[in-house]
């Protein structure tokens, strides 16, 4: 049952994760391989302020405004510098960011992890269900279901997410209607670098704060989201959970040393049965 | 453009001269140009994949890994003299190669990349993990090797093997890139439903070009054990597949073989000169990586003949 | 003798709708046969099944009487070529090297060979560059042959697709509107051409051309299919193709010889307004294509413009550069005064001008109210406005009321144009553009859009309507334009353009004798 849990929770991380890729990659039609970098920065952010003031809002403030930097960043990258570029350039401009940010970090910051058990709920126990969870690790799902849905409710009950949605699916029409085109990017990147932030923030006590830290996460989280599809947040949602689980049982009955190994083996397997992953989301993909 | 035609002895008379100046050079520099000829080698290679045919593969530091370790296992526990073990590497590096080709049929673009990288997660945790046969995470030491003429084979020796080996990839690059190969390559690269229309079999063309450009990576593989003395994980990782990335972004993703020498050379020399960058190393290659991308997206060769024209009747004929 | 390429009952359903059905085509030894229809005809989807670009679920294909194998590439070796609708010319080689791809399928030399030289690879080397500039000649390409792509010119690009299809060798060519885009010289030299081709052993070449241009197919073909609907409803010699009723009225919209707008008494004249659209030497395209050239034309308000003209003429162009996607070339656009030729969609949209696209303008993923809601975005409508106008816009178009959960996407052919309709309408625009939006609908949802046209064009709204078939629209019209060719043939008032005889003429060519 523990074991159970412990998938969940990580499944969690990674699914928090592969929303912000997939509502990312659905928004503005760009991959973006410096997700984790973004959570990364805003980690560093929030134990900046951390040690520099204390204050729980401005420390939150500053996780989820570094991560919008970023989003702003990329959006700056791929939307106005390179846009209209051949795919293959836009995803190698955002492993460009990806090392520019991971560098950057590693030589301010040298490779020891901040200390952050300190951080949000410390390392207080919750007992859920019979079973005791550190707080940190629920309080990553609690968000999960927040933040899953209140990007449901976003897209489909207010004009905004419409309009965003209107412009994934197909960016001539939805200018027709008067939608400014480039301006629901450059907000969709702001929202989608929001997002990381808070998954740096959320990240930071439970696995801790160092520059790879996003790096070493994206990656189950990219196979998440190819699971699901690479289409919705229900798909991506399902495919963190996914991941996690297996991950977890890797772990336990064939040894940590595998892990990776058996994710590529099972994202090759769905691959090759279904290449379009497992679930379909609504906008078709263009890969 | 098939006026600069590379006829096979020419290369070899090239090769030979270059790997023969490079016995003058002392010893540091010569060790140097060693690992610039290993470098030079993998980029050609990348530029025929990425440039060329236009796949997107992080798996270029598990190829390198491959022939590595491959050497050192061969020779060791296998006990094979160098040269079968080089064969026998680079086989098994081209045979791998055709299994992705094989996978990039089914799955494509960016799904492609990150099957690729799952590659190198995978091959590196075995590597890891691999017990004695594999050095764990300390990794394995080259043995002291002789070769029939030669009593030791030093770092010098191997680093004019480089070099001669180098000249020889560029030289058949050059002619690929020029040839029927390269044309289908970049034709299907960029206009696939065109490309079938003229006969050309885009599936048989992706495998062979994901086989043949591995086999040639795990050629350069074995170089290093024999250039650094050691072959251990901790060389092997995404950041030197995203440093392979950026040297082909660097010298032009257009296939331009001129591009794939010169890219290496400025990105390999650069932060030698400057060794306060040492640290910052990484940060610089980001910055080279974005700055080619957004200001020569063509890379450095195109955006030369450029701004001289004249250059252009010598690396036109040079793909 | 046997047909060398024959095609027996082929399909093609894409999303549960037919676009080809029992498509059936045969073509002798050197003939040059034409495939013409209307948008949607299911042109493409032929060729595209021909070639192996769609999959070829049932039905025959014969070429020299052994059947053809369903995977592309293979094609090329039988003798079947292709060119495509926008010239698919490859951007990483040059002009030179471009045409020698075409000699890929008669070439062996492997990688090996090739990469160290062999002499079979020198050889078949030598032999593709020489033949390659050959081929260059005969279609008569002006240029340096070892120039890059990136500047040629658009005509020079479609020549040198062709010599790139005929250096493969082809018994059979297949061109996918290969005139368009090309000005008038152009098109006569490339007739000169594919009359003359011949492989390099001299028999003819067999050319199955599919065309918009339907007086070029008329005058130069052997033989022409027409299709409309994705079935072929006449076959034969040109004249006999022309005469052929169901063949014009596909065109036209004209059923029997009812005659639009000029035997009927004329509307009321009304005074015309001030001018609020000026368009003065507008050139615009796709890419490198130009399609239409120098275009002059005005609205004043309250005016119901109509812009007829054949397929491939360049309405939708006009229309889709009217409002910033594609950019217009060269030109001025003026509109309320203000210059408009460089503003975004988007900019546009908002500054009172409402296009409704040829392929309905809904976003097919979001309900019948989303879409609604959507077409609003900008004017800041609290709820009660937005209600208020969504009332209108239902008592406008009811049948979208008890649908305002739907996904567009479901709707039916009308339902979906009468949401994009009222997309745009529910922005009470002062101009309204509508690009064909009769295309593939029943006559009676024409004739629901028709009073709903005239109702709000009473209202004092600014029309510009591109048809084909303008049966119901020309009685409406204060005036028309007649677009030929990218360029206005002809503009009055709609009488004066629009006798039954013109039009025909004008879309299907002179009578063949």
């Amino acid at each position: 049952m523990s074991l159970l849990l412990g998938g969940l929770a990580i499944g969690g991380v990674y699914a928090l994760i592969a929303i912000g890729v997939v509502l990312c990659y659905r928004a503005t039609g760009v991959v973006n391989f410096a997700h984790g970098e973004l959570m990364m920065i805003a980690a560093y952010a929030y134990a900046i302020v951390h040690d520099l003031t204390g204050s729980p809002t401005l420390e939150i403030v500053a996780a989820i405004s570094a991560g919008a930097v970023g989003g702003l960043i990329c959006f700056l990258l791929t939307g106005v510098v390179m846009r209209g570029a051949a795919e293959m350039s836009l995803v190698i401009g955002t492993l460009g960011v990806l090392i520019l940010l991971q560098s950057g970090a590693r030589h301010l910051f040298t490779d020891t992890p901040l200390p952050s058990e300190g951080w949000l709920f410390g390392d207080h126990n919750l007992t859920l269900f019979g079973v005791s969870a550190p707080a940190n690790s629920l309080l990553i799902l609690a968000a999960l279901v927040v933040v899953a849905a209140a990007i449901l409710y976003w897209q489909y009950a207010t004009l905004f997410g419409r309009a965003v949605l209107a412009v994934a699916e197909d960016p001539w029409r939805a200018s027709l209607a008067g939608i400014r085109v480039q301006s629901t990017l450059a907000i969709s990147w702001l929202v989608s670098g929001m997002l990381a932030g808070l998954a740096g923030m959320l990240l930071g006590p439970v696995i801790g704060v160092f520059p790879t830290m996003g790096a070493d996460v994206l990656f189950p989280a990219i196979v998440a989201a190819i699971l699901g599809g690479f289409g919705s947040v229900a798909g991506a949602f399902a495919g963190g959970l996914i991941i996690g689980l297996l991950q977890t049982f890797t772990v336990v009955f064939l040894g940590g040393a595998v892990k990776e190994a058996v994710m590529f083996g099972f994202l090759l397997l769905v691959l090759l049965w279904r290449p379009s992953g497992l679930f379909t989301g609504p906008v078709a993909r263009k890969f | 453009m098939t006026r600069i035609i590379h006829p096979v002895p020419l290369v070899l008379a090239v090769a030979l001269a270059a790997a023969s100046a490079a016995i003058s050079l002392p010893k540091f520099q010569l060790f140097l140009v060693g690992q610039l000829a290993m470098v030079v080698i993998v980029t050609v290679s990348m530029t025929i994949l990425m440039g060329g045919a236009g796949l997107l593969s992080l798996a270029s530091a598990a190829f390198l890994a491959v022939g590595a370790y491959g050497l050192l296992i061969a020779m060791g526990p296998l006990g094979l003299p160098l040269l079968p073990a080089l064969v026998v590497v680079v086989a098994c590096c081209a045979a791998l190669g055709g299994v992705l080709g094989v996978l990039a049929l089914r799955i494509s673009g960016f799904y492609l990349a990150v099957v690729t990288l799952g590659f190198l997660q995978v091959l590196l945790t075995l590597l890891k993990h691999g017990g004695d046969l594999t050095g764990g995470g300390y990794g394995l030491i080259t043995p002291l090797l002789s070769f029939p003429g030669v009593k030791r084979l030093t770092v010098a020796h191997v680093s004019m093997a480089s070099v001669f080996l180098a000249v020889c990839v560029i030289g058949v690059g050059v002619a690929l890139m020029s040839s029927r190969m390269g044309r289908a390559w970049l034709a299907l690269r960029d206009k696939e439903p065109a490309a079938r229309m003229l006969g050309i079999d885009v599936s048989r063309m992706r495998i062979l070009v994901f086989a043949f450009t591995s086999g040639l990576i795990g050629l350069a593989g074995t170089l290093h054990p024999l250039l650094l003395g050691v072959a251990n994980p901790g060389s092997f990782s995404v950041h030197l597949s995203i440093f392979h990335i950026t040297l082909v972004v660097v010298g032009g993703m257009t296939g331009s073989m001129a591009g794939a020498v010169t890219a290496p050379a400025l990105l390999f020399f650069i932060p030698e000169y400057f060794s306060t960058l040492g640290e910052w190393r990484d940060f610089f290659y980001g910055g080279i990586l974005l700055a080619a991308l957004i200001f020569m997206p063509n890379g450095i060769a195109a955006a030369v003949t450029e701004r001289f024209p004249r250059l252009r009747a010598l690396s036109g004929g040079v793909r | 003798m046997t047909a060398l390429f024959e095609a027996t009952n082929l399909s093609a359903t894409f999303g549960g709708l037919k676009a080809l059905s029992d498509f059936s085509l045969s073509v002798d030894v050197g003939e040059i046969h034409g495939i013409i229809g209307p948008n949607g005809a299911g042109k493409t989807t032929a060729i595209n099944v021909m070639t192996g670009f769609l999959p070829r679920r049932e039905g025959q294909l014969l070429f020299d009487g052994r059947p053809i194998p369903p995977a592309t590439h293979l094609l090329a070796a039988r003798g079947i070529g292709r060119t495509f609708q926008s010239p698919s010319i490859f951007p990483g080689l040059t002009v030179r090297e471009n045409v020698m791809t075409g000699g890929h399928v008669w070439t062996r030399s492997g990688l090996f060979g090739n990469a160290l030289r062999s002499s079979l690879a020198l050889t078949e080397e030598e032999r593709l560059s020489t033949e390659a500039v050959d081929w260059l000649d005969k279609v008569g390409f002006g240029r340096d042959p070892d120039a890059a792509v990136g500047e040629l010119p658009f005509g020079e690009l479609r020549k040198l697709e062709i010599a790139r299809a005929l250096m493969a060798r082809p018994r059979l060519l297949f061109l996918d509107e290969p005139t368009a885009g090309l000005t008038f010289e152009e098109i006569q030299t490339l007739r000169n051409l594919l009359r003359a081709i011949r492989t390099p052993d001299g028999a003819p070449i067999s050319i199955v051309l599919i065309e918009h241009n339907v007086p070029l197919v008329f005058s130069f073909c052997d033989r022409v299919t027409a299709l409309d609907k994705g079935l072929v409803i006449a076959r034969g010699e040109p004249s006999q193709v022309r005469r052929d009723p169901g063949v014009v009225q596909s065109y036209l919209g004209l059923v029997g010889d009812s005659e639009p707008a000029a035997t009927r008494p004329p509307r009321p004249v009304r005074p015309a307004g001030k001018q609020i659209l000026e368009v003065s030497r507008l050139c615009a395209g796709y890419g490198r294509m130009t399609v239409i050239r120098d275009i002059d034309l005005n609205v004043s308000e309250g005016e119901l413009v109509l812009l007829c003209g054949r397929n491939g003429a360049g309405k939708s162009t006009l229309l889709n550069a009217l409002t910033g996607f594609p950019r217009p070339q060269s030109g001025a656009v003026s509109w309320l005064g203000g210059r408009m030729d460089h503003l975004p969609v988007s900019e546009v949209i908002r500054s009172g001008i409402g296009l409704v696209p040829q392929e309905r303008g809904v976003i097919a993923g979001q309900s019948v109210d989303a879409n609604l809601r959507l077409g609003t975005i900008g004017l800041r409508l609290g709820r009660r406005d937005f209600a208020k106008r969504r009332e209108e816009m239902l008592s406008l178009f009811p049948a979208l009321g008890p649908r305002l959960a739907q996904l567009a996407g479901t709707l039916s052919g009308g339902e979906r144009q009468m949401l994009a309709l009222a997309r745009v309408l529910i922005r009470r625009p002062r101009l309204l553009l509508l690009d064909e939006p009769t295309i593939g609908l029943a006559p009676t949802i024409v004739d629901q859009l028709t009073r709903i046209i005239d109702t709000v064009h009473r209202d004092g709204l600014s029309i510009i309507v591109a048809e084909q078939n303008v049966g119901w629209v020309a009685p409406l019209a204060d005036r028309a334009y007649m677009l030929e060719g990218g360029h206005i043939q002809a503009s009055g008032r709609p009488d004066e353009i629009m006798r039954q005889d013109q039009l025909t003429e004008a879309y299907l060519g002179r009578q063949v004798a």
